[in-house]
C-alpha cells in the first residue's frame, strides 16, 4: 500500500530527528574520546619538578596536597553523579533530543575555544622538557599559567560536548547535590587522613598477629617491633605502613556499604550491619595470614615470595572476603529475607555457565601465579580447572548448536595477522619461558606445552566466548541478557564488550580488535560457535607460530 | 535511545573509567609504548597486570551476584 504524503513527511521528518539524537550522541562520545586522548597525552611527559625544587606556598599547595585535592575532586565527582543519577540521565535525553538546532550550534564555537586554549596547553607541556624551563626564575609562574589553562580547556570541552543548557539542567535540577557531593568528597578525605593515624596502631597489631602465626608453626626467628620487621631465620620482611591492612579494610567496607545500599530490600536490618565488623575483622586477619605466608615462602623462595604471592595475594583474599561473604550471607535466613523456595530458583542461575568457567580461570590463573616468579610453572592446572568448571555446566553445554563456518576461520586467521602486527615481542619475557621450560624434565616440558596448545585451542576461546559474546554482549542490551536473541547487533553492546574483553586481555588495543572480530564472526548467523571457532582458529596459529619461532611473550 | 540505554552508556563509562583509573595508578606516568599500557617499571614487583586480574574476578564475581539478585526480585 502506498504511503499517503502525510504519513511520508511524518516517516521522513522522524527519520531525521532520530538521525539527529544519533549525530549528536555521536558528536558527544567523540568529544569524550578526545578528552581521554587529552589528558593521557598532556599528563605523560608532565613533569613539574623544576617547580617541586622551589620552595615557595605553591609547592606546599600543589604538591604535598595534591593527592588531597585529586581524591576530593573523584569522591566529589563520583558522589554528586550518584546523587543525581535520574537527573543527569533525564537531562541527557532532554538535551540530545532537543529540537532546537542553535544550542548544538553554539557547541561548535565552544570547540573552536578548546582548540585555541589546547594549543598554548600542549605548548607549556612541551616547554617542560626543554632546557629552558630550568632557566626560568619563578617556574610556579609557569606551573599557575599551566593550571589556569588546563582549568579552561575542562570547562570549554564540558561546553563543546553538550550544550549549556544540560549543564544548567544539571545544577539547577539538583542545586543541593553538588554541596552535599563536595562535603562528603572533603569528609572522606579528612577521615582517610585521620584513619592513617591508625596505620602505626594496626601496623603494630598485624605484625603481633602474623608473629603468632610464625610462632605456631616454629618459624618466628625475626621479630623487631620497633622496626616493624618479622622473618624466620633465612628471610624476613618489614612490615610498612601501607601493609597495614587499612587499605583492604575500607575498601571491604565500601564494597559491603554499596551492597547494603542496592540490596536494601532483599537483606534484613539491622542483621545485615553485622557484615561490616566482620568484613573488617577479616580482612585484619588475612592480611596478617598473608604477611606470615610471604615470609614462609620467601624461606624457601625468594623470588617466587616477591615477584608472584606478594603482588597477587592482596587481590585474591580481597576478593574472597567480599564476594565469599555477599555469597554466604544472602543465603542465611537472619541474615537475608529469603526461603527454600527462593534458594531453590536462584540456585538454577542461568548466567552461572556464561561466567562461572571465567571466574575459576582467573581466580586459578592468579593462584599459579601466587606461586611462580616469571615463568608459570604450574599452568597445567588452569586446563583441570577450566575443564571442571565447564563440566559443571555440561547438560546446559550441549544444549547449545555447536557448529563452524569457513567465514568464521577465516576471520580467526585475520585476527591472528593483526595480532602479529600490533602486540610487541618482549624478549625478556621469552628468555624467562625458555628458561622455565629448559628447567623442567623431557616429560613435564611436554605437558606444559601440551597443556599450553590445549588451554589455547579448546578451553580458553569456550570459556571466554561464553563471558564476552554469550552474555556480555547480550548484557549490555538488556538486563533479563536472557531475553535476547544471541548475534542482535546494538553500538553499545559491540564497542562495549570489545573494549571489556581487550582490557582483560591486557593488549588493550590488539585485544578489543580481536573482541570486535570475534563479534562480527557471531552477527554474521547469530551463532555463538562461530565466534568460538574464530578465537580457536587465531589461537592455534598463534600457538603454531609461537612454537616455531619461540616467541613465548605472544602467549604471554 | 531510552532511559536504560543511556543508564547502560554511563554505567559501561564508569567501568571503563574505574579500570583506568585503578591501572594508570599502577603506572600512568612510565608509559615506553602504548601497546603495553598500562606498565611500571618503577616499582617491578608490582605488576598491572595482576591489578587487572583482581578487578576482572570482583567485576565478574559481581555480576553473578546481581544475576542471583534479578532471579530474586523476580
Amino acid at each position: 500500500m502506498a504511503a499517503s504524503p502525510t504519513m511520508l513527511y511524518r516517516r521522513l521528518t522522524r527519520t531525521s530527528a532520530q538521525s539527529s539524537v544519533r549525530w549528536r550522541q555521536l558528536r558527544s562520545a567523540a568529544l569524550l574520546v578526545l578528552l581521554a586522548a587529552e589528558v593521557t597525552a598532556l599528563t605523560l611527559p608532565f613533569d613539574a619538578s623544576a617547580v617541586a625544587a622551589s620552595p615557595t606556598i605553591w609547592k606546599h599547595l600543589l604538591f604535598e596536597k595534591a593527592g588531597d585535592l585529586r581524591a576530593v575532586l573523584i569522591t566529589w565527582s563520583a558522589a554528586t553523579i550518584f546523587l543525581t543519577w535520574p537527573v543527569v540521565r533525564d537531562a541527557l535525553l532532554d538535551t540530545f533530543r532537543d529540537p532546537d538546532p542553535a544550542s548544538w550550534r553554539r557547541c561548535r564555537l565552544w570547540f573552536v575555544a578548546h582548540v585555541m586554549v589546547l594549543a598554548p596547553l600542549i605548548a607549556g607541556t612541551a616547554l617542560r622538557g626543554t632546557p629552558q624551563l630550568g632557566e626560568v626564575e619563578h617556574p610556579e609562574i609557569w606551573l599557575g599559567a599551566w593550571l589556569i589553562l588546563a582549568m579552561l580547556a575542562v570547562v570549554t570541552w564540558c561546553a563543546a560536548a553538550l550544550p549549556l543548557q544540560f549543564w544548567i539542567r544539571w545544577v539547577t535540577r539538583s542545586p543541593r547535590a553538588f554541596p552535599i557531593g563536595f562535603a562528603f568528597g572533603l569528609a572522606t578525605d579528612i577521615v582517610a587522613n585521620w584513619l592513617k593515624a591508625l596505620w602505626s596502631a594496626l601496623a603494630f597489631s598485624t605484625l603481633w598477629a602474623s608473629a603468632a602465626l610464625l610462632s605456631a608453626v616454629n618459624r618466628l626467628a625475626v621479630y623487631d617491633p620497633q622496626n616493624a620487621v618479622i622473618g624466620t631465620s633465612t628471610f624476613s620482611v618489614r612490615v610498612g605502613l601501607p601493609c597495614s591492612g587499612l587499605e583492604g579494610i575500607s575498601l571491604v567496607c565500601g564494597y559491603f556499604v554499596l551492597y547494603l545500599w542496592i540490596c536494601r530490600r532483599e537483606v534484613r536490618f539491622p542483621a545485615a550491619l553485622l557484615l561490616l565488623p566482620l568484613g573488617a575483622a577479616m580482612a585484619w586477619i588475612l592480611n596478617a595470614v598473608r604477611i606470615a605466608a610471604l615470609v614462609l615462602l620467601g624461606s624457601g623462595n625468594r623470588e617466587i615470595a616477591l615477584r608472584g604471592f606478594h603482588s597477587v595475594a592482596g587481590w585474591l583474599f580481597f576478593n574472597l572476603v567480599v564476594l565469599g561473604m555477599v555469597s554466604v550471607s544472602s543465603r542465611l535466613s537472619f541474615l537475608a529475607r529469603t526461603d527454600q523456595e527462593t534458594e531453590r530458583r536462584v540456585s538454577r542461575n542461568p548466567a552461572g555457565v556464561y561466567l562461572v568457567p571465567l571466574f575459576a580461570m582467573i581466580t586459578i590463573a592468579m593462584l599459579t601465579k601466587a606461586f611462580s616468579a616469571d615463568f608459570d610453572t604450574y599452568y597445567p592446572l588452569h586446563i583441570i580447572v577450566g575443564l571442571g568448571a565447564l563440566s559443571l555446566y555440561w547438560n546446559d553445554l550441549v544444549r547449545m548448536r555447536w557448529v563452524g563456518s569457513w567465514p568464521a576461520v577465516a576471520i580467526g586467521a585475520a585476527v591472528f595477522g593483526m595480532w602479529l602486527a600490533l602486540v610487541p615481542r618482549d624478549a625478556g619475557v621469552d628468555v624467562a619461558v625458555a628458561t622455565g621450560l629448559g628447567a623442567l624434565s623431557r616429560l613435564g616440558r611436554m605437558l606444559w606445552i601440551s597443556s599450553r596448545l590445549i588451554g589455547a585451542i579448546f578451553v580458553a576461546p569456550i570459556v571466554e566466548e561464553l563471558a564476552f559474546r554469550g552474555y556480555l554482549i547480550r548484557k549490555l542490551i538488556a538486563s533479563d541478557f536472557q531475553s535476547v536473541m544471541p548475534g542482535r547487533f546494538t553500538w553499545l553492546s559491540f564497542l562495549g564488550s570489545s573494549l571489556l574483553f581487550g582490557i582483560l586481555d591486557g593488549h588493550w588495543v590488539a585485544g578489543t580488535l580481536a573482541g570486535g572480530a570475534f563479534a562480527l564472526a557471531l552477527y554474521r548467523r547469530g551463532e555463538l560457535s562461530d565466534a568460538i571457532a574464530a578465537h580457536a582458529s587465531a589461537n592455534a596459529v598463534l600457538a603454531a607460530y609461537v612454537i616455531a619461532n619461540h616467541s613465548w611473550s605472544l602467549w604471554a | 535511545m531510552n532511559r536504560s540505554d543511556l543508564s547502560r552508556w554511563l554505567w559501561l563509562a564508569g567501568v571503563c573509567a574505574i579500570f583506568l583509573i585503578v591501572l594508570s595508578g599502577h603506572g600512568f606516568a612510565a608509559v615506553d609504548d602504548w601497546r603495553n599500557w598500562p606498565r611500571c617499571p618503577r616499582v617491578p614487583e608490582i605488576d598491572p597486570r595482576l591489578a587487572r586480574g583482581g578487578l576482572a574476578l570482583l567485576a565478574i564475581g559481581t555480576l553473578v551476584l546481581i544475576e542471583r539478585l534479578r532471579l530474586r526480585r523476580r
